[in-house]
C-alpha cells in the first residue's frame, strides 16, 4: 500500500502559517455588523429608522408582515391600501412576506429571534399561539374606537384580551353545484337524511357527491359535523370526545365512505380543482370560494352554478354549524407600537379602507358600517353566505391552545383509523380522548 | 427434415437446439448461434429496463413542461392530455416580465456561485490538510466532519437565526453563503481529500527539493491534477446553495430571497396555487443547472468516485 505521509518538514505549521490563520478568522468574523439586526426587511448596514419612543410622529418607518402582499389577489390592492396611509401618515410601511404555509413558523422564529415589529396580518387560527409568546399588544383601546361586530370581535380575542383587530371574518361552509343538482333531479337538503338522498342520486352521475376532507391533514373539518350531530368536542373544561355526537358523525363519515359517497385521501385544493371541473357536487369552502373557482374552472358556468347552503341539520330546526374563518391584523410590542397600532386601525376599522379592499379584492370588511354599505350588502353571494353560514359560525375550540396544530393532527389520525376500519368510531373517539388529553396536560 | 410440428411437439427452446443440432452438426456454430440469441435477448431486456427507467424518470419533467404550456383553466381537465390542446407561452413570458422574479433569479445566481467558491477554498485546504498531513486529532476530526452531514439541518435553524441576529449577519448575503457553505463543506471536503490521496507524494517532494513553498505546491503542482475534484465539489455545493428552501427562505429576507422561497412566496397562496406558471418557472430556473450538469457530467461521475479504487 502507498503512503501517503509526506515528508515531515512539509506538515509543522510555521508562525506565519498560524498568522495567516488568525488574520482569517478574523476576517471572516469581521463579515458581520457591529450592531445586531434590527427589523424585517432592513439591511444590516442601515441605520435603523425606528426610533426608541412609541410616538408616531417621531416615528418615519414601520413593518407590516403578511402573506397577502404575494397573492396576485391581494397584493395590489393591499399595496394601495398601504400606499395610501403613507401618504396620510409620512409614515413608510416594509412589507416583508411569507408563504401562507410557512407563515406561522417564519413569525415564531421572528419573534424568538426579538425581530418581530411593526404590525402582521395573522389567520384567527393562530391568534392564541401568537398571543402565548407575549409579543402581541392589547388591542382593546383600539377596538373600542370602531364599529367592528361583536362576532368579529370575539373571534379575535384571546381569554378575553383583544389581541387582533378583526379584517375579515366569515366561515366555511358548504357550496353545492346547483347544475348538478338539476341533472340529478333533487333540490337542496336540508336534513342530513335528505342531503344523503342527494348523495345517492348524485352518485349516478359519476361525480364525487360530497368532496369531504378526508386527507389526513384536513380530518379536523369533521369537528362542525360533531358539533352538527351534537357533541361540544371541547366544552372549555374538557373534551367530550367519545360522546354520542362525535361517534356518531365519525361513523356517518365512516358509512359515506363505505357508500362511495366521499372520497378517499381528499384535501381542501383537490376538492376546489375537482369544483371547478364540475366533478364534485358539494364540498366545503370559505366565502372567498367564487374567486378560486373562477381561476381554475375551465367553464364559466361552474362558478354561476356555486351555491352556498347551510350544513344539513340531525333534525328540523336545528341551527347548521360552521368553522369560522378569518384574518385578523395583530401589533407586535416594542418601537413603533403605536405607528403599528395606528396601520392596523387603518386596514380593518376605517370603514373606507375596507370598502376600498372589497370592491378590490373581495374581502369581507368587519365593521357594521362597512357590512351595512351598499356594495356589500348588494352582494348576493356575500349576503346569502353570511345568513346560511357565518351566522352559525364558531371557533375551532382547539384554537386556544398554543399547540392546536398537535392536537388537530391526533385527532385526524384517530378519525382516520375509523374510516380506514382499524377502530371503531367508539373506539377512535375514546382513543383520540385519550390520545389529546395527554398533549393537553 | 421433420419439424417439429410435424411430430406434435411444442417449439421449445430444447426442440430447437435439437433441431439446429441436425441442420449443424458443427457444436462450435451451434453455440456462437446461441451465443448471439442470448445476447440478442440481453440488449432487448437491458433496452426495455431503460426504457422503463428512462420513462419514470422524465416523464415528471414532461408532465411539468405540458403544464406549463396549458392554460390555468385548463390545467386540471380529465381525462388530463399528454399534449396541450391549447398551449400557450404565456406562463413564460410573465416570468420573464417580473422584476421580482429576476431578482430572484439573480439572488441565487450570487448565493449559490459564492457558495461554491466559498465551500471549494475552504474544502480544498481541508481536504489537502487530512490528505497530505499527518497530526494527532487528524482521524476524528476527517470523521467529525463526516459525521456532520449525518445531522438534520433544519434542527439548528432556530439556533442560527437568533446567532445571525445577534452578529448582524441576518437578511444579508454573508449570511446566507455562510450557512449553505457550513452544509456543503463535509461532503466536499472528502472530495477534495479522495483526490489529493491519488497526488502522489512524490510530485510534492519533487517541488519541496525545488524549493518551492507548500502553498506554491498546492497550487502549482496538486490542483491542476486534482480538476476533476474541484469541478465536482463545486457543482455540488453550487446546486446545494441553488436549491435551499428553508435556509433562505429564514436567513436571507425580502431583499436577498432567492429562487426556492421566491417562487414558493409568488405562486403557492392560502387559497389556491398557480401550478401552471409555477411549472413555467420552475422549468426555466432549472435549465442553467441542467445545461451545466450535462456539460461537466463526466468530471461530476469521476469525482464522485475519486479514491474508490486504489492502486
Amino acid at each position: 500500500m502507498k503512503s501517503t505521509a509526506l515528508n515531515p518538514s512539509l506538515t509543522t505549521l510555521s508562525r506565519r502559517g498560524l498568522l495567516i490563520a488568525g488574520a482569517s478568522a478574523a476576517g471572516l468574523a469581521a463579515c458581520g455588523t457591529d450592531e445586531p439586526n434590527d427589523q424585517v426587511g432592513d439591511d444590516a448596514d442601515d441605520e435603523p429608522s425606528v426610533p426608541t419612543t412609541p410616538d408616531t410622529d417621531a416615528v418615519t418607518e414601520t413593518t407590516f408582515t403578511s402573506w397577502s402582499m404575494n397573492e396576485e389577489s391581494t397584493q395590489q390592492p393591499l399595496g394601495a391600501l398601504l400606499d395610501g396611509w403613507t401618504a396620510e401618515s409620512g409614515v413608510d410601511v416594509e412589507t416583508p412576506s411569507f408563504p401562507y404555509n410557512d407563515y406561522l413558523a417564519q413569525v415564531l422564529l421572528q419573534i424568538s429571534g426579538g425581530q418581530a415589529a411593526g404590525a402582521g396580518q395573522t389567520d384567527i387560527s393562530w391568534l392564541a399561539t401568537l398571543a402565548a409568546t407575549g409579543a402581541l399588544a392589547d388591542l382593546g383601546g383600539s377596538a373600542a374606537r370602531f364599529d367592528y361586530t361583536a362576532a368579529a370581535l370575539a373571534a379575535t380575542q384571546v381569554d378575553g384580551v383583544q389581541f387582533g383587530l378583526p379584517w375579515t371574518i366569515a366561515a366555511i361552509g358548504m357550496i353545492y353545484n346547483a347544475d348538478l343538482l338539476t341533472q340529478a333531479g333533487v333540490g337542496a337538503p336540508g336534513t342530513i337524511e335528505e342531503f344523503e338522498q342527494v348523495l345517492e342520486a348524485l352518485k349516478e352521475l359519476d361525480v364525487i357527491p360530497y368532496a369531504a376532507m378526508t386527507d389526513l391533514a384536513q380530518l379536523k373539518d369533521i369537528i362542525p359535523w360533531m358539533w352538527q350531530f351534537g357533541s361540544a368536542v371541547y366544552d372549555g373544561t374538557g373534551l367530550t370526545l367519545g360522546d354520542e355526537g362525535s361517534v356518531a358523525a365519525v361513523a356517518w363519515y365512516k358509512d359515506l365512505l363505505d357508500r362511495g359517497l366521499i372520497a378517499a385521501d381528499v384535501d381542501r385544493f383537490d376538492a376546489r380543482s375537482l369544483f371547478a371541473d364540475a366533478r364534485v357536487g358539494f364540498y366545503e369552502d370559505a366565502i372567498v370560494a367564487p374567486n378560486i373557482i373562477a381561476a381554475s374552472a375551465s367553464d364559466p358556468a361552474v362558478v354561476d352554478a356555486m351555491t352556498p347552503i347551510g350544513r344539513p341539520v340531525r333534525d328540523a330546526g336545528d341551527i347548521s354549524a360552521a368553522l369560522a374563518w378569518g384574518h385578523a391584523v395583530v401589533v407586535f410590542t416594542g418601537d413603533g407600537q403605536q405607528a403599528a397600532a395606528d396601520l392596523a386601525e387603518h386596514l380593518t376599522g376605517n370603514s373606507q379602507v375596507a370598502l376600498e379592499y372589497f370592491n378590490t379584492a373581495q374581502v369581507t370588511p368587519t365593521t357594521e358600517t362597512a357590512l351595512g354599505a351598499s356594495e356589500v350588502a348588494a352582494n348576493a353571494w356575500i349576503s346569502e353566505f353570511s345568513n346560511l353560514i357565518t351566522m352559525g359560525a364558531r371557533s375551532n375550540p382547539f384554537w386556544v391552545f398554543p399547540e392546536f396544530g398537535q392536537i388537530e393532527d391526533r385527532l385526524g389520525t384517530h378519525v382516520q383509523r375509523a374510516l380506514i376500519g382499524e377502530a371503531s368510531a367508539q373506539q377512535a373517539m375514546n382513543d383520540a380522548k385519550a390520545d389529546i388529553e395527554d398533549l393537553m396536560n | 427434415m421433420t419439424s417439429a410440428a410435424d411430430v406434435g411437439v411444442r417449439d421449445t427452446r430444447a426442440a430447437r437446439d435439437v433441431r439446429e443440432a441436425h441442420a449443424s452438426p458443427d457444436p462450435a456454430a451451434r453455440h456462437g448461434r446461441r451465443r448471439r440469441r442470448d445476447q440478442r435477448r440481453q440488449r432487448l431486456a437491458a433496452w426495455a429496463a431503460i426504457i422503463v427507467l428512462g420513462l419514470f424518470g422524465l416523464f415528471p419533467i414532461y408532465w411539468m413542461l405540458v403544464t406549463a404550456l396549458t392554460p390555468n383553466e385548463l390545467a386540471f381537465q380529465f381525462p388530463p392530455q399528454l399534449v396541450p390542446s391549447e398551449p400557450t407561452l404565456s406562463h413564460f413570458v410573465d416570468f420573464f416580465d417580473d422584476p421580482t422574479l429576476l431578482r430572484f433569479l439573480f439572488n441565487s445566481a450570487l448565493v449559490a456561485t459564492l457558495t461554491a467558491v466559498l465551500t471549494l477554498a475552504v474544502a480544498t485546504l481541508m481536504g489537502y490538510s487530512f490528505s497530505k498531513f499527518r497530526y494527532r486529532g487528524r482521524a476524528s476530526l476527517m470523521y467529525l466532519v463526516l459525521s456532520s452531514q449525518m445531522f438534520p439541518h433544519a434542527l439548528l435553524l432556530i439556533t442560527l437565526f437568533m446567532m445571525y441576529s445577534s452578529l448582524g449577519l441576518l437578511y444579508t448575503y454573508a449570511g446566507v453563503v455562510l450557512s449553505f457553505s457550513a452544509f456543503t463543506l463535509p461532503l466536499c471536503v472528502w472530495i477534495m481529500k479522495s483526490f489529493f490521496d491519488t497526488v502522489p507524494d512524490s510530485l510534492l517532494e519533487a517541488g519541496a527539493l525545488d524549493g518551492a513553498p507548500r502553498w506554491r505546491i498546492l497550487i502549482s503542482i496538486v490542483l491542476p491534477l486534482a480538476k476533476p475534484g474541484l469541478l465536482a465539489a463545486g457543482l455540488f455545493a453550487f446546486v446545494r446553495g441553488w436549491n435551499d428552501f428553508i435556509f433562505a427562505l429564514t436567513l436571507a429576507g425580502p431583499e436577498k430571497m432567492t429562487l426556492p422561497p421566491g417562487l414558493v412566496n409568488t405562486y403557492l397562496g392560502e387559497f389556491q396555487t398557480s401550478w401552471p406558471a409555477l411549472m413555467a418557472a420552475s422549468l426555466v430556473v432549472s435549465l442553467p443547472v441542467v445545461v451545466v450538469f450535462i456539460s461537466l457530467q463526466r468530471y461530476l461521475v469521476g469525482g464522485m468516485v475519486a479514491g474508490s479504487v486504489r492502486e
